[in-house]
């Protein structure tokens, strides 16, 4: 095969993609949405961790080991 | 046509009384169908955010502040601080499920047609599903920062605000406002009792002064949006019973809340300072709102003064009343 045919070969086998394709402001929105839920989940975590602290006091560390 | 006219031409309908309402309302939600919307753009943390209701939040925040300012019990500040959290979350999560049902009649008013849903930029399955679990978020941390009596009145201040007033009373009877008005009212006793762990007599008097305000509130807004509520067959007061008879009902309104306004004062929970300050404030809002009621009819002047009046007579009251207590802690 020569150079020329296996290059035509190459073409056809890329397929244009499929589905939706994301824009980039779009691709932005979902970089600052996920960005938005990690913050918040870290900070629920943070909170109740927090909060269970502040409600044992002192039993947090007055149990049997 | 003017909006005056025009809720004229729609008061003469039959079909604005009874069932016949209820039915073009549900007609009018099929053919606009919100839960069929497509999607726009992609939604980012901004539309999200809106979908809280910041403006209605912060209020709910301030005057569940209050409520556990004036309150005598004692808490952690960052638990008391997590509460208020929780119960900023939760009125937002109200929200958010607010928008999810009204989407159909947000997308006919003007003022609300830019919210996330009407717009297309949150679908309305995606806003029903982050009001639940902010729900339930809400409820679940009052209760571990505080205690079940303010988790349990959060998670009742959800359910009418969402089920009582937005799913039932708003699109079937005039006193939606009145009666829904109770979630609105709630705030201040959640943040009591997230201090106390009850929920006494004083913290209701906190309770009923919101109570009372906000129908005078409401209805002096709905008085210059007329148009917009009978576009969306909500059957507000200027739109079933006439512009007339709601600028009665906001007089008699306004004279309960400059009344009960004093209550604190008598009920000891504030001294000499609030007493002045509440009964100027109470002259101010029934002045208002008999200039209110001696307009023309078509003659939004004085409504539009008294609503905005209004806003700042909940926070020159509330505050006076915080400012005090903190101040009673120094002296």
């Amino acid at each position: 095969m020569t150079d020329k045919e296996n290059i035509e070969n190459d073409t056809q086998d890329i397929q244009p993609p499929k589905g939706y394709i994301m824009s980039d402001a779009e691709k932005k929105k979902r970089s600052q949405r996920n960005i938005a839920i990690a913050l918040m989940v870290v900070g629920f975590v943070g909170l109740v961790y927090v909060v269970t602290l502040l409600r044992l006091g002192s039993s947090v560390i007055d149990r049997t080991l | 046509m003017s909006d005056s006219v025009m809720s004229d031409a729609v008061m003469q309908e039959p079909s604005l009384n009874g069932e016949g309402f209820k039915k073009s309302v549900a007609n009018e939600a099929l053919s606009l169908d919100p839960h069929n919307l497509e999607l726009q753009q992609l939604a980012g943390p901004a539309d999200y955010y809106a979908l809280l209701k910041p403006r209605v939040m912060s209020l709910v925040i301030f005057t569940a502040l209050i409520g556990m300012i004036v309150a005598p019990g004692a808490l952690n500040p960052v638990l008391a601080a997590v509460s208020l959290l929780s119960i900023a979350v939760g009125a937002g999560a109200s929200g958010a499920l607010n928008m999810w049902w009204d989407a159909d009649i947000d997308k006919v008013m003007a003022r609300t047609i830019n919210r996330p849903i009407p717009s297309g930029r949150i679908h309305p399955k995606e806003a029903a599903a982050f009001g639940s679990f902010l729900s339930v978020l809400s409820v679940t941390l009052l209760m571990l920062a505080s205690n079940y009596v303010a988790a349990g009145l959060l998670a009742f201040t959800i359910f009418f605000y969402v089920v009582i007033y937005s799913m039932w009373l708003k699109r079937s009877t005039p006193q939606n406002i009145v009666i829904g008005g109770a979630a609105g009212a709630l705030p201040p006793v959640v943040g009591w009792a997230a201090m106390t762990g009850s929920a006494p007599l004083e913290a209701w008097v906190l309770f009923t002064i919101i109570f009372l305000w906000t129908p005078p509130h409401f209805w002096a807004l709905a008085l210059y949006r007329e148009g917009d509520y009978a576009k969306a067959k909500i059957p507000m007061m200027p739109v079933v019973a006439g512009e007339r008879s709601t600028r009665r009902q906001i007089f008699a309104y306004a004279i309960l809340v400059g009344l009960f306004g004093v209550a604190p004062f008598f009920m000891g929970m504030a001294g000499l300072f609030y007493a002045l300050i509440a009964g100027i404030l109470g002259i101010g809002f029934v002045y208002l709102s008999f200039q209110t009621l001696m307009a023309q009819n078509g003659d939004y002047k004085s409504a539009k003064k008294l609503f905005g009046f209004s806003i700042l007579y909940l926070f020159l009251l509330f505050g006076t009343l915080g400012a005090e207590n903190i101040a009673k802690a120094f002296l």
